[in-house]
């Protein structure tokens, strides 16, 4: 049992061992500050945080709907909404290619109606990344609002607060923490992506090259640039793990 | 012009039928006093209007609520019914003084009118300290008044309280019944209190309406159902007899007699009660005699099924619940001498 563990103990930190062994420390400044560096960071800094505000926008109504209407299909629509979770993110980035491409169920129409082509431009790579992280935010909403009282609305409801007081002061507030971590986990996820993007969106540096595509690029051509972005991403992602520890780490 | 509250609530559920008729007045307290499940909730609800009704009709000061044959339901937050719940449901991300500001803040009254109203509630409430805190961090006691303010500061039409005080524990309990007697007398609008303890419903409404099974078995003030019960529910309950009394050093006088009691710590007014089946009748002086023990003539005899209901005469009337068996060995009837015996341990006193 206890070798097991070691091994599997070991699969999980050896790589991050092994990508810390060859951090070009001395260069890391010059390395992140190079053009293709920057437009990546530029980009997905962008992309995340927009993924974020739309999950917000949209995402918050949906996970209300999933936890507070009752009506037939319900299962189905929770289901189809959190595909996205489980679906190879490269499919997903296929699939929006053939309803969003120019010539796509929706992208055609789009671009007669008012010239924007989504593929290949920063809007892509923020439709691509919201597509695969939004559920995320869905999926922990929902659940919180399962879990809220809904007699805590009654009682706001019944002092002469309207929906929108009620939405305002006592259920987003109530439900707060975990709207916070998934919007952290939502941003993350998307400030990952790397599939659906590059099947969608391409990889054109200074438009659609995300930080993701960008190490997958520069492993080919400049190991230490690689490297030092993927130390970025490594800060992040403890970063982000420091901010949701209480969620996950909850002593037992 | 207040005319107070008129309703007619059926609510249908499964496997279950409240239909209730209510009318209580302008400055009128009325008391609904009902075991569990029988409906008390879902009244509430329907007159907050978070359930609408399936029949019938709810208007408060000629103001229809709720009528689904003319298609009309006002929704919660247009009725102006303030409600102190069960489980109080105070806002935890909020403080004190929030909770309080926050139903004259949804009728859109100013920022610093809003905190003004709250920090006059608080201070009627004795919550001036707390007003900063969070309701979690205060106790029992004080998170009840805080209710009672946020409910009165939001200026409703009709106050319902759900049983106001099942969650305070009994210390604080008669401290708690005098705020909220104060705060009902000075609130103008009817006032309905929600309740399964007897003694709220004796202290603090004009009239007493009991709800079993859904429907309203008997409507009074107190006296006449402590009286007259009319089911095994109400004679259990509040058939029991109660006064108020002077405590001291072990005894407490009642209605001009003297009773001994079990706790010799309390003293002053207090509010006393004896269970009707706590009440020992024997046809001469009872051997080894308990305390307290008197003589007395029966002045009415009631049969509820197994069980009999005597009333009883000076010096101290009380009611009486024997067994069918014992008033017919006793010979039992209007104007029959009997002595009457309580152990000291069945006087219940609760300080005020």
């Amino acid at each position: 049992m206890a070798a097991a563990a070691a091994v599997g103990v070991s699969l999980l930190v050896a790589p991050l061992i092994g990508l810390l062994t060859r951090v070009p420390w001395a260069e890391l400044g010059t390395l992140l500050t190079s053009e293709v560096a920057v437009d990546a960071l530029r980009i997905s800094s962008i992309a995340s945080a927009a993924a974020a505000l739309i999950a917000v926008v949209v995402g918050v109504p949906v996970a209300w709907v999933l936890a507070r209407v009752d009506f037939p299909g319900r299962s189905l629509l929770r289901g189809l909404v959190l595909l996205p979770l489980v679906l190879p993110p490269v499919v997903g980035g296929a699939a929006l290619l053939f309803t969003f491409g120019r010539r796509g169920l929706l992208g055609e129409p789009l671009h007669r109606l008012t010239g924007i082509v989504l593929p290949f431009s920063t809007g892509g790579v923020i439709l691509a990344v919201t597509f695969v992280s939004m559920p995320f935010l869905i999926v922990t909403v929902e659940g919180a609002l399962r879990s809220l009282d809904p007699r805590y609305e009654g009682a706001a409801a019944s002092l002469g607060a309207g929906r929108w007081t009620v939405l305002r002061r006592v259920t987003l507030p109530m439900i707060g923490p975990s709207l916070a971590s998934g919007l952290i986990l939502t941003w993350a996820r998307a400030l990952g992506e790397f599939g659906a993007t590059i099947a969608f969106a391409g990889n054109l540096p200074g438009r659609t090259q995300t930080l993701p595509l960008a190490i997958f690029v520069q492993l080919e051509s400049d190991r230490d640039a690689a490297v030092a972005l993927s130390v970025v991403m490594v800060a992040i992602s403890l970063a982000v793990l420091v901010v949701l520890r209480d969620r996950w780490w909850r002593a037992p | 012009m207040r005319s107070g509250l008129d309703a007619r609530c059926v609510v249908v559920r499964d496997d279950f039928v409240l239909d209730v008729e209510l009318r209580i007045a302008a400055g009128e307290t009325v008391a609904v006093l009902g075991p569990n499940g029988s409906g008390k909730t879902t009244l509430v609800e329907s007159l907050a209007g978070i359930v609408a009704l399936d029949r019938g009709r709810i208007a408060l000061d000629g103001r229809v609520l709720d009528d689904p044959t003319a298609g009309v339901f006002v929704p919660p937050e247009a009725r102006r019914v303030g409600v102190v719940f069960q489980d109080l449901l105070l806002f935890d991300h909020l403080t004190v003084a929030e909770n309080v500001a926050f139903g004259p803040r949804a009728r859109r009254r100013r920022r610093a009118e809003a905190a003004r109203l709250a920090d006059e509630w608080l201070g009627r409430l004795g919550l001036a300290e707390f007003a900063e805190r969070r309701p979690r961090d205060l106790s029992g006691g004080e998170r009840q008044r805080v209710a009672l303010a946020r409910a009165l500061a939001a200026e409703p039409d009709l106050l319902l309280l759900d049983e106001p005080l099942a969650a305070v524990d009994a210390t604080t309990r008669g401290a708690l019944r005098r705020i909220l007697a104060d705060h009902l007398e000075g609130f103008p609008g009817p006032r309905l209190l929600i309740t399964h303890d007897p003694t709220d419903a004796f202290l603090l409404a004009d009239r007493i309406c009991i709800l079993e099974g859904g429907s309203v078995t008997q409507v009074g003030a107190a006296d006449e159902i402590r009286l007259g019960p009319r089911s095994r529910y109400v004679a259990d309950l509040v058939g029991v007899n109660f006064w108020l009394g002077e405590a001291a050093d072990g005894t407490v006088v009642v209605a001009g007699h003297r009773l001994s009691m079990a706790d010799r710590a309390v003293r002053g007014p207090v509010y006393v009660t004896v269970h009707p089946r706590a009440v020992a009748v024997y046809p001469a002086r009872p051997e080894g005699s308990p305390r307290n023990t008197w003589e007395t003539v029966v002045t009415r005899v009631e049969p509820h099924g197994e069980r009999v209901r005597l009333q009883t005469g000076p010096p101290l009337p009380l009611t009486v619940e024997v067994t069918a068996g014992a008033v017919a060995a006793l010979g039992l009837e209007p104007g029959s001498r009997v002595w009457m015996s309580v152990k000291a341990t069945e006087i219940g006193v609760e300080g005020i």
